[in-house]
């Protein structure tokens, strides 16, 4: 498999208007996806030149981008590999996340807070 | 009672009774005492009333900004379950503070839930109140390396975990 390196900068989707301020929202798995199960992996991009007309993040609704570090994330004992789409070869995935499920709130929680003080900077959307 | 000293001048004659008070550092007479007493309490009662309706104001109005936000089928907009939910623990707060308390950052988690996150002097809170029963809400507090969750949350823990962000 191939290896993000170390100083590759990381792109996570800004979905809310309103993460920009709280961040750790932005860095929490879902409870449930379309299919029922919680969702496992954590999406990102590992490039963000966001133009006003195409979204990289592939998003109906985006604010912009909260760039990180690979090695950062994996500072956490997280990793970040590469998770190719048909339509995005830009896609990739924060792996190694507590699931978003009863048991481990607490955690999850955690993890996301840290995640978000690895956040080097705010991209907005282009307007 | 610890604001006030009274002393008693003439033992036979209680309505010269003499009373001094600490709020205006003068000694007055008990009559008077009484209707200053009665009008600080009337002013204490008067200003939780107040308190309580504009911290109960400001958490809606900002709660409901968040029906102003952007949806879409990926990012859900807060069920009214949710607003229930999180207007039963913000109300109780309302009631339960005799102060003006800090609103925090309403975040709608994209799942039909409401999150409430308070940060203040390196002590976090964040209620979360899911989409829909099944889910029970629950509270998250944290400061530096120590933290935890209330699950299932009640009002009580709530408030209590409140006193502990405000250092009371």
């Amino acid at each position: 498999m191939e290896i993000i390196p170390p100083h590759s900068p990381i792109y996570r989707a800004i979905k809310s208007n309103r993460w920009k301020e709280k961040k750790p929202s932005a860095f929490l798995l879902r409870r449930q996806l379309a299919n029922g199960k919680p969702e496992e992996e954590l999406s990102v991009i590992t490039k963000a030149d966001c133009t006003k007309e195409v979204c990289f993040a592939k998003q109906n609704t985006c604010f912009g981008e909260f760039k990180l570090l690979a090695e950062h994330i994996r500072e956490l004992g997280l990793d970040v590999v590469p998770r190719q789409l048909d339509d995005n070869p830009y896609h990739a995935a924060i792996i190694n996340l507590p699931l978003y499920i009863e048991e481990n709130i607490k955690e999850a929680e955690r993890i996301a807070g840290l995640l978000a003080k690895k956040v080097l900077s705010v991209q907005l959307r282009p307007k | 009672m610890n604001f006030l000293k009274a002393t008693k001048l003439n033992s036979n004659d209680l309505s010269n009774i003499s009373i001094y008070d600490i709020h205006t550092e003068t000694t007055v007479s008990s009559e008077e005492f009484a209707i200053r007493t009665f009008e600080r309490e009337q002013n204490r009662f008067s200003s939780i009333e107040i308190n309580q309706q504009e911290n109960s104001a400001n958490f809606r109005e900002r709660l409901f900004e968040l029906t102003q936000d952007e949806y879409d089928e990926e990012f859900l907009a807060p069920t009214n379950f949710a607003y229930q939910s999180i207007l039963k623990f913000l109300d109780s707060l309302s009631k339960s503070f005799n102060k003006r308390l800090p609103v925090p950052n309403f975040i709608p988690d994209g799942e039909g839930g409401i999150r409430a996150e308070w940060e203040i002097q390196g002590r976090e809170l964040r209620l979360v109140c899911p989409a829909k029963p099944d889910w029970k809400p629950y509270l998250y507090h944290e400061e530096g390396n120590s933290y935890d969750v209330k699950k299932d949350l009640k009002v009580g823990t709530f408030i209590k975990w409140f006193s502990w962000l405000l250092n009371e």
